[in-house]
């Protein structure tokens, strides 16, 4: 009660504030998930990745609007379901594999060309298979985004069909050429990316000074 | 700032099913909504906190009590004798403790954790709601999360088509 008259001017913008969420709060007796505000929503389902959380919304007609309004995203090749079971990701063939990751980059392309460009992007990590065809449609739905909206914190993480283990040498130097074609084709994503994790390649002498150029480092 | 004495001071908080709460101002302003109030002079008698029930603003309640920072006269025995990092791990053991509660009531602490702004309340429902998803079925998160098909069946063939690697 004592140091009313100065702290209530000081803090007007506050309770304005506390006033709105209040009219935001909502009933307090649903139990179901669908039934949550979508920021409430958006909270719970941008911790997992984008794939399981994309598995969530299909559930729901209501939920499915929501991955258009995800500000961050890490998909990921790995959390494919075939993966999640360990007796099948042993059985996995090489076709699975390139359907999985063709899955990836399908919904990839499609997330990012149908998403609100109201909310911007905070962080976008794709770990995908390099495969060319895939990586094309990775590649180009990324630099579409990032010329039509508010993207930062982009991860490009690749890896290769084989593990190290099963390489030869013509293997790595295939990957490399593999890598070096695709990033002749979409310099653009590249030149916007934050961080670029490579594995099982094989570059020529002048491979990486370029590779750095065009991803503007 | 120097006029609070530390701890000392209490609140009281209604639930709209008519319950009161009395608790320290410290406890309550683990709440930001409520730290607004209190520092907006809003908070001279009771503060009634709307669409949260006394099952519910109970529950919250103790969580703040256990969350609050020990830095007060009260608390200084305890926590001078505990190393920090013990008391981290005390807290996720007590936390761990605290969400095993039904899904209704766990949505219910969203909410509340929203409107109250409780960052580390909201962080641990949320979490706790999400942690099963990855390693589950689509009908296993159906179920474990209550939420309803609405699909008509020729919709739900659409959605199937068009996200078959969803339904794997």
């Amino acid at each position: 009660m004592k140091n009313k008259s100065g702290r209530r001017r000081r803090n007007q913008n506050a309770h304005q504030k506390t006033t709105r969420n209040k009219a935001a709060a909502g009933d307090g007796n649903e139990d179901m998930l669908s039934k949550l505000p979508n920021d409430l929503l958006l909270n719970i389902l941008e911790r997992v990745d984008t794939l399981d959380a994309i598995r969530t919304c299909v559930l729901s007609k209501q939920m499915l609007k929501l991955p258009t309004m995800f500000s961050r995203f890490f998909l990921s090749v790995s959390s494919i379901p075939a993966y999640h079971d360990k007796a099948r990701v042993s059985s996995l063939s090489v076709s699975d594999m390139l359907r999985t990751n063709s899955a990836l980059a399908h919904v990839t392309d499609n997330i990012l060309s149908t998403r609100s460009t109201e909310v911007a992007i905070s962080k976008l990590k794709i770990r995908f298979i390099l495969m060319q065809r895939d990586s094309l449609v990775i590649g180009n739905s990324v630099a579409r985004a990032m010329a039509t909206q508010k993207v930062d914190a982009t991860e490009f993480e690749i890896v290769t069909e084989k593990a190290y283990k099963i390489c030869s040498s013509d293997d790595l130097l295939q990957y490399g050429k593999q890598f070096n074609d695709f990033i002749g084709a979409c310099p653009d994503a590249f030149a916007g990316l934050r961080c670029l994790w490579l594995r099982n390649m094989r570059f020529g002498e002048l491979d990486i000074p370029n590779i750095l150029s065009t991803c503007k480092l | 700032m120097a006029t609070r004495e530390a701890g000392k001071k209490m609140i009281m908080l209604k639930s709209p099913d008519g319950m009161e709460f009395e608790v320290e101002e410290a406890v309550a302003m683990e709440s930001q909504t409520i730290r607004k109030m209190i520092e907006d002079d809003c908070a001279d008698t009771a503060i009634l906190i709307p669409n949260i029930n006394s099952k519910i603003l109970s529950r919250v309640i103790e969580y703040c009590n256990k969350h609050v920072p020990t830095t007060g006269a009260t608390g200084a025995a305890a926590s001078d004798t505990v190393a920090p990092a013990a008391l981290a791990e005390d807290l996720k053991i007590w936390d761990a403790e605290f969400i095993k509660v039904n899904r209704a009531t766990r949505f219910n602490l969203i909410q509340a954790a929203s409107y109250l702004n409780i960052k580390g309340l909201l962080d641990l429902t949320s979490q706790t709601t999400i942690d099963t998803i990855s390693d589950n079925s689509l009908e296993e998160i159906r179920s474990f999360l209550s939420t309803k098909n609405d699909y008509l069946p020729e919709e739900e063939q659409t959605i199937r088509r068009e996200n078959q690697w969803a339904f794997q």
